[in-house]
């Protein structure tokens, strides 16, 4: 059996293929739909503050992995979005909540780990 | 009232004596242990190792098994250890570094150190006893005090203490001693009475109070200790309930019970109770809110000497009762009250004219 | 002075709710988290993060031992091996079209524990540490082998100081032996009532006659042994599920106030015949539905009814150290507390963890009750199975409430490492919390009152809804 997570751009939904054998046919179909919404495209940019440039990268990786239908496209502080629905004001303020989540999580982890050392000793797993 | 002191004959003694009263045709089981010969009216003969101990108290009262502390020279020898009861306090020193406003026990400035007899007295006590440890400030003599629970703990494995202490005097250097004597040893039963540092320390009458006392208690949560926070509820610190069980599960989350008492009119709590008594039959609501909060967060909170009726029905089930059964009294109404079996009812020293007012039988 | 790392999300009424590692939360708006993402927290800020728990002045002060306190209770360790599930038969007498084991019918001969495996058992009991055990029989339907029940009660009663045992029984046949059992003081019931009448025909026992008998046995079994001794499980289809009142009815009338409400679980032989998509989205709206339901009938009742895997959620919500379920633990450490003993002797950590091997996923057993136990496979398993450096729930304010469940993780998808926000676990966890915090933050009477009832406290107090503006 083949497991292979298919998305839906920017729904949020995954296709459930995990437990059904896999099948070209329902595949294509699939990859209809993806062209469909490709179709559809929408742009959006924005500038990211230059206190938060050191996070870029890793919020990028955290935005691309969660928007899977999104593009990034970084230049400097220029951030261009590029795909169905990157026109949402939702999706420019979550890009910026990684951008937060990223500078508070690196920020923070000498404490977690410290934290979770003195509690557990088991902080070494997070390397 | 139960009298915690007792008439004795004059005894040739020049130290502080340890004797446990056993009845009639039992064999002595220690050197402490004086054996009932004859009863004839008030006068009880016992036979401590051969010589003629003699006690004097009503014919119907039950004195086998209890422990006294007979001091040389007096006529009166202290009822340490009551048998039959469960509420056996041994007042370790009369010195105190707080001066709290509602204090039963106000501070006196010298100290007898009786520490050896109170752990003879302890490991004489009946099986599985709980011996309450109080003061003044038993922590100011804190070598000693560990020196007599670690006594115990090795002769009688089965006796347990409930020590009252301010916990000013705790200390990190103390975590060992601690964890070693058990979290099931010894109860800490410490006050806390805001989560305002300087509503604790005025009600203390302490500068600094607050800030010490939170140092002690990182030492009794390293320690693993159990602790019965106590928290008399005042005037003074009314308002601050709530934000006070906020504080308790932010901080305190280790604590096994959270007491939220009423106050005792004896002592300074007499002195003070006008500008210190909070009528909570009135006026419950800060009460309320603090037993929700604390009780949400899966503390275990509990009333301590609130008569039922001053309670609102809800929240009886946290009011068990917990008035010392010598110091208890019930009011006249009690008496068709249908809630007294499980009521601890009053203070002997309340004065229910001054007292609560919105009070009756259920 | 130093502020405890601080996760967000967005809730439904413009503001953002915060959380700590311990599990301290409170709501504030969009212009807080910029002060403090960026470092320009006022004085206001910190004042109230202090007073909330989320900050300290010092290592080792009272403010950050409390925390460490907090952060430690929510941690689960394992205890020691107290809990047994025994399979002694794997044959039933009826075959409910989801059986979430493999089952087979009453009269195939060679699945049930041998005398050589019966003997094994006892003996595998007989080492154990533990003076209190709690044996569960499952199946399979226990009953076919009340001779193999009795003889493990017998056992288990004069080898320890305090034993306790539940029969999973379909309550279908119950001979007067069977009776005799269950009325036992140490013996508890538990049982399947599928929602109503209707839905459990339909689901497990196909014809009226035998509905009929298992409602009338389910009605002696309340009676006779009082409904505290008495639980049941509904099993919902969420594609075709009943109305949460029905269900509510149901349990009522048999006096059982506490519903646990569980989604046909696909998996083992039970995905060939159900539909096995994920279906997280559409369970979450009917869980919701029946918690809404719950307040309307607790606002007006006086006998309180809660979903017990909904209140202990919230329950984990509000307090740390509310480890006591074994499908919402961080770490999720299996095979230490409790085990599965299968109708052939094998040892699993769990009854997924059962299900995944017996249909050929993965082998997580660990070993069999003959030759011992052997914990390489779930040590290696265990190693992962912990949320506290996961790459997505170290984002998420709901971590220190939430777990992990890698078996169930790795029956749906055949692995564990998929993004926790695609998986069903994180789907329907993540729902369950918003619904919580939804209803923490409600002004409504009647959430208030249910939340009180569910939290145990007389009163759902204002403060336990903090908002920082």
């Amino acid at each position: 059996m083949t497991r292979r997570p298919v998305y839906l751009p920017n729904s949020g939904e995954p296709i459930h293929k995990e437990n059904v054998d896999f099948d070209d046919s329902t595949f294509s179909n699939q990859l209809a739909s993806l062209m469909e919404a490709a179709s559809n495209v929408a742009r959006a940019q924005t500038i990211v503050p230059d206190e938060l440039m050191p996070w870029v990268a890793d919020a990028s990786a955290r935005f691309s992995y969660l928007h899977p239908g999104v593009g990034l496209n970084i230049e400097g502080t220029l951030v261009k979005f590029a795909g169905p629905g990157a026109d949402d004001p939702a999706l420019l303020q979550d890009f910026l909540f990684c951008l937060y989540r990223q500078k508070i999580y690196s920020e923070t982890l000498i404490h977690r780990r410290m934290l979770i050392e003195g509690v557990t000793g088991f902080a070494n797993r997070a390397t | 009232m139960i009298s915690l002191s007792i008439q004795v004959e004059p005894f040739p003694i020049v130290e502080p004596l340890i004797v446990r009263l056993q009845e009639s045709g039992t064999e002595a089981r220690s050197q402490h242990d004086a054996v009932l010969l004859d009863i004839d009216g008030h006068r009880r003969e016992y036979n401590f190792q051969g010589f003629s101990f003699v006690v004097r108290t009503p014919p119907d009262e039950c004195i086998d098994g209890d422990v006294l502390l007979v001091l040389p020279g007096q006529t009166s020898a202290h009822r340490l250890i009551r048998a039959s009861s469960h509420h056996n306090t041994l007042l370790v020193t009369e010195q105190c570094d707080q001066l709290c406003v509602m204090c039963s026990q106000p501070p006196k400035k010298y100290h007898t150190d009786l520490f050896d007899q109170f752990a003879v007295a302890a490991a004489l006590a009946p099986q599985g006893a709980m011996i309450g440890i109080s003061g003044g400030e038993p922590l100011l003599h804190k070598t000693r005090l560990f020196e007599m629970i670690t006594k115990v703990a090795v002769e009688r494995p089965d006796i347990r203490f409930h020590v009252l202490t301010n916990g000013q005097h705790l200390e990190p250097s103390d975590v060992e001693t601690i964890f070693q004597l058990g979290r099931e040893r010894i109860l800490w039963g410490v006050p806390l009475y805001s989560a305002n540092r300087n509503t604790h320390d005025r009600i203390v009458g302490k500068d600094g109070a607050f800030a010490r006392l939170e140092l002690g208690l990182v030492t009794l949560m390293r320690a693993g200790a159990s602790v019965e926070l106590r928290t008399v509820v005042l005037q003074q610190n009314w308002s601050d309930l709530p934000d006070l069980a906020t504080f308790i599960n932010t901080r305190l989350g280790f604590i096994s019970v959270w007491a939220l008492m009423q106050l005792e009119r004896i002592g300074y709590g007499r002195m003070n109770w006008d500008s210190s008594f909070q009528d909570t039959s009135t006026e419950f609501e800060q009460i309320r809110r603090a037993v929700d909060i604390a009780t949400a967060r899966g503390i275990r909170t509990s009333l301590y000497n609130f008569p039922l009726c001053s309670v609102p029905p809800e929240y009886r089930d946290f009011a068990p009762s917990t008035i010392s059964d010598w110091k208890r009294k019930y009011l006249e109404f009690c008496t068709d009250c249908g809630a007294r079996g499980t009521c601890g009812g009053f203070f002997q020293w309340y004065s229910h004219n001054e007292g609560f007012a919105a009070l009756g039988p259920l | 002075m130093p502020i405890v790392p601080l996760k967000f999300r967005e809730s439904d009424d413009d503001l953002l709710l915060f959380a700590d590692d311990a599990g301290g939360y409170f709501k504030s708006d969009s212009k807080f988290l910029h002060r403090y993402a960026l470092g320009r927290l006022e004085p206001s800020d910190i004042r109230f993060l202090h007073d909330h728990g989320h900050g300290f002045e010092e290592i080792g002060d009272l403010a950050y031992s409390g925390f460490e306190h907090r952060f430690a209770s929510r941690q689960y360790v394992p205890h020691e091996l107290d809990y047994i599930i025994l399979v002694p038969t794997l044959r039933c007498n009826l075959a409910c079209g989801y059986c979430q084991v493999s089952r087979v019918n009453e009269n195939t001969p060679g699945f049930d524990w041998d005398e050589k495996t019966i003997e094994a058992v006892l003996r595998f009991l007989g080492n154990l540490a533990t003076r209190k055990i709690k044996i569960e029989f499952q199946g399979g339907e226990p009953l076919l082998r009340l001779d193999i029940i009795k003889r493990v009660r017998d056992y288990c009663r004069v080898k320890f100081e305090e034993s306790e045992f539940v029969i999973c029984t379909n309550l279908q046949d119950v001979s007067f032996e069977a009776w005799k059992l269950l009325e036992q003081p140490d013996v508890f019931t538990s049982t399947s009532l599928d929602s109503n009448p209707l839905t459990h025909q339909f689901q497990r026992t196909i014809t009226a006659e035998k509905t009929n008998t298992f409602f009338k046995n389910l009605a002696a079994a309340v009676e006779k042994l009082g409904p505290g001794k008495v639980s049941a499980l509904p099993t919902i289809n969420p594609h075709n599920p009943p109305l949460p009142q029905s269900v509510i009815d149901t349990f009522l009338d048999f006096g059982i106030r506490s519903i646990y409400l569980r989604p046909v679980n696909y998996q083992g032989f039970a995905r060939r015949k159900f539909d096995a998509r994920a279906s997280a989205k559409i369970w979450n709206q009917y869980h919701s539905s029946f918690i809404d339901a719950l307040v309307e009938l607790n606002w007006i009742s006086d006998q309180p009814v809660e979903e017990y895997y909904f209140v202990h959620c919230l329950r984990r919500v509000l307090r740390a150290g509310h480890n006591g379920h074994v499908d919402l633990r961080n770490p999720n450490l299996v095979g230490y507390g409790y085990l599965v003993i299968d109708h052939d002797g094998e040892l699993y950590p769990t009854d997924e963890a059962r299900m995944v091997s017996r249909i050929g996923q993965f082998d997580l057993s660990m070993g069999d009750v003959h030759s011992g136990l052997s914990r390489d496979t779930v040590d290696a398993f265990n190693a992962e199975a912990l949320n506290n450096f996961h790459p997505d729930c170290v984002h998420c304010p709901y971590q220190a409430f939430c777990g992990v469940d890698l078996v169930d993780d790795l029956s749906r998808y055949g692995r564990i490492d998929l993004p926790k926000h695609l998986t069903d676990f994180c789907q329907r966890h993540t729902y369950i919390f918003d619904k919580i915090f939804s209803m923490i933050y409600s002004d409504d009477p009647k959430v208030r009152k249910s939340l009180a009832i569910w939290s145990g406290s007389p009163r759902f107090d204002g403060s336990l809804a903090k908002v920082h503006r």
